[in-house]
């Protein structure tokens, strides 16, 4: 009988302190008003073995190789930030993504939010006491109980639990994605540093 | 071939020769040579000695312009001295199916020169006996191999997937990618193109490099080279766009990468005849792959 794997326990117990987090409750079913992850009013000291640690996050890119600098953008956001998810939408679907899949239904729905903002059908909604229909984006489930906000940098978030958050990103006449997902795959500590250098590397693809 | 081949009594002896180099041994130094047209007016002789009418194609090829234009026009002589065809790359473009359509049909015996287009015979289809006859084994039209000239359906699960890999699973696309005006923004897993290579299709695609071409000719120096995807070739010339706002660059006679613009964009898509696309002309794939496109808002 093959025995099931342990789960995994959280590599680094300090992450989670250091790590600045939503300020509002968790709610899965709601897109959150808030910035996507607001910088800490003071970081917290680390310690020269944390520093040295090997599983810290380095809190800037990876070094590409030239072979690596060689491959699309959205693999080189893997590579440089290890971001695993990441799409780019046409104003009518999904035109490229790794690590990621949406039915076409919710990719309708989902750009019917990001470009018309459905205000007056979403305020409907909420006076006739209605849910807003449900919306798997990625490993993302949500309603579309409030217009998109924008925030510093363009970034649209889509919050999930506190430590995965998708973010789009208008360019020209398409839409970025990119998974803030501390937990699993970025090796920042902050959404801030995380946005500013996501958005160095994609500038420099002219997007 | 000429004389060798085992020809079935009274049948119409035909060859369809394809080739991208000079007729004796390659191309030697880049340049066609003596030997080549010696081995074109030999090829001549035995063709109609053995009453064989011979089509020429000449795909596409990294030698200079000039070079290229001799070594086409000893395509053109062959098989206008044979009452056959000559075709170019410019050909394949414009729809295989048609061009093998004109080679089959213009085929019967005897061989004689003609001055009008050949035409798709029925009759000739209809009442030339076939060298086998694949009907009998009901092998024809359920064939896997046979091109079907329209995309697979795909399934819900795969529908949910990104256009660009759609694009492979509907229509056999292995290579696709999209460019932005500085680099390579999503490419399929088959696709690959170093940094340096796209800095160069990027300019050559959006500033056409005109002067820097036209410099490069009268030295006789070799355009830029730039290998793309599975394709390696030189920039001789500027970029033609078609009518319909293809932008081709030419491999071999199967294989052609196209671009389109789509905004700030530029999409790819290879026309891979040869490997994985399941459609018999150029025409027909790309109404059917842009309106799929169109379809995800690109």
């Amino acid at each position: 009988m093959t025995k099931k794997p342990a789960p995994k326990t959280k590599a680094v117990a300090h992450r989670k302190t250091s790590r600045p987090r939503v300020e509002t409750a968790i709610d899965n079913k709601s897109v959150k008003q808030t910035e996507p992850a607001p910088l800490p009013v003071a970081a917290p000291p680390v310690t020269e073995s944390i520093a040295e640690s090997s599983d810290e996050p380095p809190n800037a890119p990876r070094p590409l190789t030239p072979e690596q600098k060689n491959m699309d953008l959205l693999t080189q956001i893997e590579l440089a930030l290890g971001i695993k998810e990441t799409a780019l939408f046409g104003k009518k679907g999904l035109i490229s993504a790794h690590n990621f899949q949406i039915s076409p239904k919710d990719c309708q729905t989902l750009l019917d939010w990001l470009e018309h903002r459905l205000d007056a059908s979403i305020k409907a909604r909420q006076e006739s006491g209605e849910e807003a229909p449900e919306v798997e984006i990625g490993n993302l489930r949500t309603h579309f109980d409030r217009p998109p906000q924008e925030f510093t940098g363009g970034a649209v978030p889509i919050y999930g639990n506190d430590m995965y958050t998708l973010v789009f990103y208008p360019r020209g006449t398409l839409w970025l994605m990119a998974a803030y997902n501390y937990e699993l795959d970025v090796p920042y500590l902050d959404f801030q540093t995380w946005q500013k250098d996501l958005l160095v590397l994609v500038d420099e693809f002219g997007l | 071939m000429a004389k060798f081949y085992d020809w079935r009594p009274n049948a119409s002896r035909a060859i369809f020769f394809l080739g991208d180099e000079a007729l004796e041994g390659g191309n030697t130094n880049g340049k066609q040579d003596e030997a080549d047209i010696e081995a074109a007016s030999r090829a001549i002789d035995a063709a109609n000695e053995a009453g064989v009418r011979v089509h020429m194609y000449m795909g596409t090829s990294s030698v200079m312009p000039q070079v290229r234009k001799a070594i086409e026009a000893e395509y053109v002589r062959v098989a206008d001295k044979t009452g056959g065809k000559s075709f170019n790359s410019q050909d394949t473009f414009s729809g295989f199916q048609t061009l093998l359509q004109q080679v089959i049909c213009g085929s019967r015996p005897p061989p004689k020169r003609t001055s009008t287009e050949f035409c798709c015979c029925q009759q000739f289809v209809d009442t030339s006996p076939a060298p086998h006859d694949a009907a009998s084994d009901g092998t024809e039209g359920d064939s896997s191999d046979e091109p079907r000239n329209r995309p697979k359906p795909l399934t819900e699960e795969q529908q949910r997937l990104d256009l660009l890999t759609q694009l492979d699973l509907a229509y056999g696309i292995k290579e696709s990618a999209l460019f932005s005006k500085q680099g390579l923004v999503a490419a399929s897993r088959s696709f690959k193109s170093t940094h340096k290579d796209t800095k160069l299709i990027i300019d050559w695609l959006e500033h056409r490099l005109d002067a820097a071409i036209a410099a490069l000719n009268p030295l006789e120096e070799e355009g830029p080279k730039v290998k793309i995807g599975h394709l390696s070739t030189h920039f001789h010339e500027p970029p033609a766009e078609s009518a319909s706002g293809a932008v081709p660059i030419y491999g071999s006679d199967m294989y052609t990468l196209v671009f389109y613009r789509r905004g700030s964009l530029w999409l790819l898509l290879a026309y891979d005849y040869e490997l994985d696309i399941p459609y018999l002309d150029f025409e027909t794939w790309q109404r059917d792959v842009l309106a799929f496109v169109s379809a995800f808002g690109l």
